[in-house]
């Protein structure tokens, strides 16, 4: 009996204790997500996609850092004047790029702003493919707002320019 | 709720739970533990009764002393059973020869009757005239009475002309009241030789009232693998070991015995009317070479007897209650280290690449 009231405190506490185990972090919150469609073009010939943010508003500018570099490299960032421009390797589009199976891959760029202060209008976003230095894909649009909403989702359809065609597949 | 609360809840219920046991150990510690008056004084009768055959004998780490046993159950002290006595009255011109013939007849035929008992043939001439001078029952039962006799065998002889007459009595002590009156037909001859013949024919008549030998009381034989031990039954020194039988009463009984250097031996035997039981102590060292459970390093070898630390009950305790305390501990502590930045909320990264911020503009 009084080895029972020793051990049921003893068992209470490894339930305390192996309660607290695991992670009490909540998942950070889903960023904004910007869909890179690229249509009539075979994601693999790529040999790197730019998508350039460039503000709106007159004298409004991204503030300025050092070059920042994401997925082991394949992601670069850089801030030039009032244009940034995020740099994504041809293999990595390659590589996360889905066939959505009506001829058109989807690549999920998922970015967020901390910025606080809202820009109207927001700025856009133009996506250029690149292939030996030639421009073969091109895409544009304007952010819905700035800053960006968090969990939303805006496609950006990046077509292959006509006068190039056969450059866009293997 | 956050995680972190539930776990400061379920620790603090740990502690909670922890608390009384430990508290309820330390307030009523085993009787044990206990000294042995306050064990004598707290342990109660036992309520269910004595099994019903002798317990294993199994060394005990730890022998609280009982409290002293009714009077009942002490062992009773060996007696030794009152002789019967067996007396020839000789009449006028009996001849001392006959007598004896006649005497040590008697005690022979009686003697195998007696279950063991003393059988006395009265030779002295002062009882043998005392009781033949008697007219009465109290003088003859004051007689034997005197004599611590539990019985008297008489045997009155007569002489008719050359034959011998004689009349078997037995009579009880005190009140000298006849159990038995045997007159034997016909005539004994005279010649001694042939008197025990027909003093065989009594045989019948005096095995009927002789008392029957009563029962013998239960002993009981307590050995021990070490000589000089001291062996104790119910609380009673018995002496040191060898001790010889004991005459004890019926019942369960514990025997204890000790010896410095030696775990104390403990049992208790249940023993039926009439039986010879026998006990054997096996005393164990307290050194490690002869210890009978391996060598038991929680075991301590100090001589005191009966320290082993497993059977402790704050040994375990201890052993629950600090593991429950660090346990708890630790989870506080990892608690209060996890939400320790609670009063500076950072906020959290969304997933994916952050872009730097827009300054400027109106």
């Amino acid at each position: 009996m009084r080895r029972a009231l020793t051990l049921a405190p003893l068992l209470a506490a490894v339930l305390a204790l192996a309660t607290s185990c695991g992670d009490d972090t909540p998942p950070p919150p889903e960023g904004f997500h910007l869909n890179l469609r690229f249509m009539s073009l075979d994601p693999t010939v790529l040999d790197r996609v730019e998508v350039i943010f460039e503000a709106q508003g007159t004298g409004e500018q991204f503030m300025a850092i050092e070059p920042m570099s994401y997925a082991d490299g394949a992601i670069t960032l850089e801030v030039d004047t009032n244009r940034l421009t995020m740099t994504i390797a041809g293999s990595n589009i390659a590589a996360f790029a889905e066939d959505q199976g009506d001829g058109s891959y989807v690549y999920d760029l998922e970015v967020f702003s901390d910025d606080e202060v809202p820009r109207t209008p927001a700025p856009s976003v133009r996506v250029i493919g690149v292939r030996g230095g030639e421009q073969i894909a091109e895409g544009f649009l304007f952010l819905p707002q700035w800053p960006l909403p968090l969990g939303q989702t805006s496609v950006v359809n990046v077509p292959c320019r006509m006068a190039v065609a056969d450059r866009c597949i293997r | 709720m956050k995680r972190s609360h539930v776990t400061v809840a379920v620790a603090l219920l740990a502690l909670m739970a922890a608390a009384p046991a430990l508290a309820q150990d330390a307030e009523a510690p085993p009787a044990a533990e206990a000294p042995a008056e306050e064990a004598a004084e707290a342990e109660a009768p036992p309520a269910e009764p004595p099994p019903a055959e002798t317990p294993p004998a199994e060394p005990q780490a730890q022998v609280a002393p009982r409290p002293a046993p009714p009077a009942d159950r002490r062992y009773a002290r060996p007696r030794t059973p009152p002789p019967i006595l067996v007396a020839v009255l000789p009449g006028e011109r009996v001849a001392a020869e006959a007598v004896t013939a006649a005497r040590e007849a008697l005690v022979a035929q009686i003697g195998p009757m007696a279950g063991g008992r003393a059988v006395h043939g009265v030779g002295a001439d002062q009882m043998v005239s005392a009781l033949s001078a008697c007219d009465g029952d109290t003088c003859v039962g004051s007689i034997l009475a005197e004599a611590g006799a539990q019985a008297g065998v008489l045997l009155r002889l007569t002489r008719r002309g050359r034959q011998l007459a004689a009349a078997l009595e037995i009579r009880d002590p005190v009140s000298g009241a006849l159990r038995v009156e045997a007159p034997i037909e016909g005539e004994l001859p005279t010649e001694p030789a042939d008197l025990a013949e027909p003093l065989a024919g009594l045989s019948a008549r005096i095995a009927s009232a002789v008392p029957s030998a009563p029962a013998q009381p239960p002993s009981l034989l307590i050995s021990t693998t070490v000589d000089g031990a001291t062996v104790t039954v119910d609380g009673e020194d018995i002496g040191e070991s060898p001790v010889a039988p004991i005459a004890i009463a019926d019942g369960t009984h514990e025997v204890i015995v000790r010896l410095a250097g030696y775990r104390a031996y403990r049992t208790e035997t249940r023993i039926s009317p009439g039986q010879r039981a026998r006990v054997d102590a096996t005393l164990e060292s307290m050194d490690g070479e002869a210890m009978g459970d391996g060598d038991n390093p929680f075991t301590s070898g100090d001589g005191g007897g009966d320290d082993d630390l497993l059977s402790q009950w704050w040994f375990w305790t201890a052993i629950g209650g600090g593991a429950a305390v660090l346990i708890a501990g630790i989870v506080i502590i990892a608690v209060v280290a996890s939400d320790s930045g609670d009063g500076m909320p950072m906020p959290q990264q969304p997933m994916g690449i952050p872009l730097p911020a827009i300054q400027g503009g109106p």
